[in-house]
């Protein structure tokens, strides 16, 4: 009985539409709690495949461009077919279920965000002309921008890898 | 109603890399039509009343000039790897300082314009 006067109370407080909307908002929250981990794969397959695919439409460009970088420009055709390669197999890679596949995908995924994290921050401190053929809108981004983004996508993708247990 | 769920991610997968793929290509044709307008703005502003333009690209295989019908992309032609790519013949002065070409010269191989007594380069 007394149970059921609380319930009266509270919703005398809290209006229905006010109830149902946090109810909602809560649900929704919980649906994007528990697949954030998929939602962050999904993210890095959609990049990969944008700038991977961005980088073959533009392969003359991206070419030239890493031939200038200091040290790595004697690689540049190499670095130039083998980026987005990578990249565009990572996504593919990532959508197949099978889980050592999925497993090393999203690894190498994160792995390679971490290698372009570090080379974006070499340039940032290192270089005198920067040099960035990211890809699309990617590389139009100012510097910080882009090592904040790629820093952002480096935690999502740890944090992907450790709560999906891969 | 497993197996529905695992072939239903799969799709989606699929669907984003597409639309992956999709968004490069609308990317890239946006800025191929950006640049094209705004090159032919510049072009259309140094060029009323004066003679047909004429442009020539390095190919860089041969090291030889070739006369191309349109304007040539300032940065994938000319600007890389070295700034000598492209030259534009006009007879129009102050075109080199608002276009982002570099100086047709002799030495370039670049004929007189056809067109003009006064051709000259630049």
């Amino acid at each position: 009985m007394e149970k059921r006067i609380n319930i009266s109370a509270y919703q005398q407080d809290h209006p229905t539409s006010s109830t149902k909307r946090g109810s909602l908002i809560r649900r929704v929250a919980r649906w994007i709690y528990f697949r954030l981990p998929d939602l962050i794969i999904y993210g890095y397959v959609f990049m990969y495949m944008y700038t991977g695919w961005a980088k073959f439409m533009n392969m003359a460009t991206f070419i030239k461009g890493n031939s200038k970088i200091p040290h790595l420009g004697q690689y540049a055709k190499a670095i130039g077919y083998g980026i987005p390669t990578l990249e565009v197999a990572l996504a593919v890679l990532l959508i197949i279920p099978v889980y050592w596949v999925k497993r090393s995908a999203l690894w190498a995924s994160t792995l390679l965000m971490g290698v372009f994290t570090i080379y974006l921050s070499l340039m940032v401190m290192f270089a005198e002309k920067k040099l960035c053929h990211c890809g699309g809108v990617i590389e139009a981004m100012g510097w910080k921008t882009h090592i904040a983004f790629n820093i952002i996508w480096l935690i999502a993708g740890l944090y992907a890898l450790k709560r999906k247990k891969l | 109603m497993e197996k529905i769920k695992k072939y239903g991610k799969v799709l989606l997968g699929v669907a984003i890399l597409g639309a992956g793929a999709g968004m490069a290509h609308y990317a890239q044709a946006q800025k191929a039509s950006k640049l094209a307008y705004q090159n032919g703005e510049k072009l259309e502003a140094v060029t009323i009343g004066k003679a047909t333009m004429r442009y020539w690209v390095n190919d860089q295989a041969t090291g030889k000039y070739i006369e191309v019908t349109t304007p040539p992309n300032p940065i994938e032609n000319c600007q890389e790897p070295s700034p000598n790519d492209c030259v534009v013949q006009s007879e129009n002065a102050s075109l080199p300082s608002t276009l982002d070409y570099s100086q047709a010269t002799p030495a370039n191989g670049v004929q007189p314009h056809p067109d003009s007594d006064k051709a000259f380069y630049q």
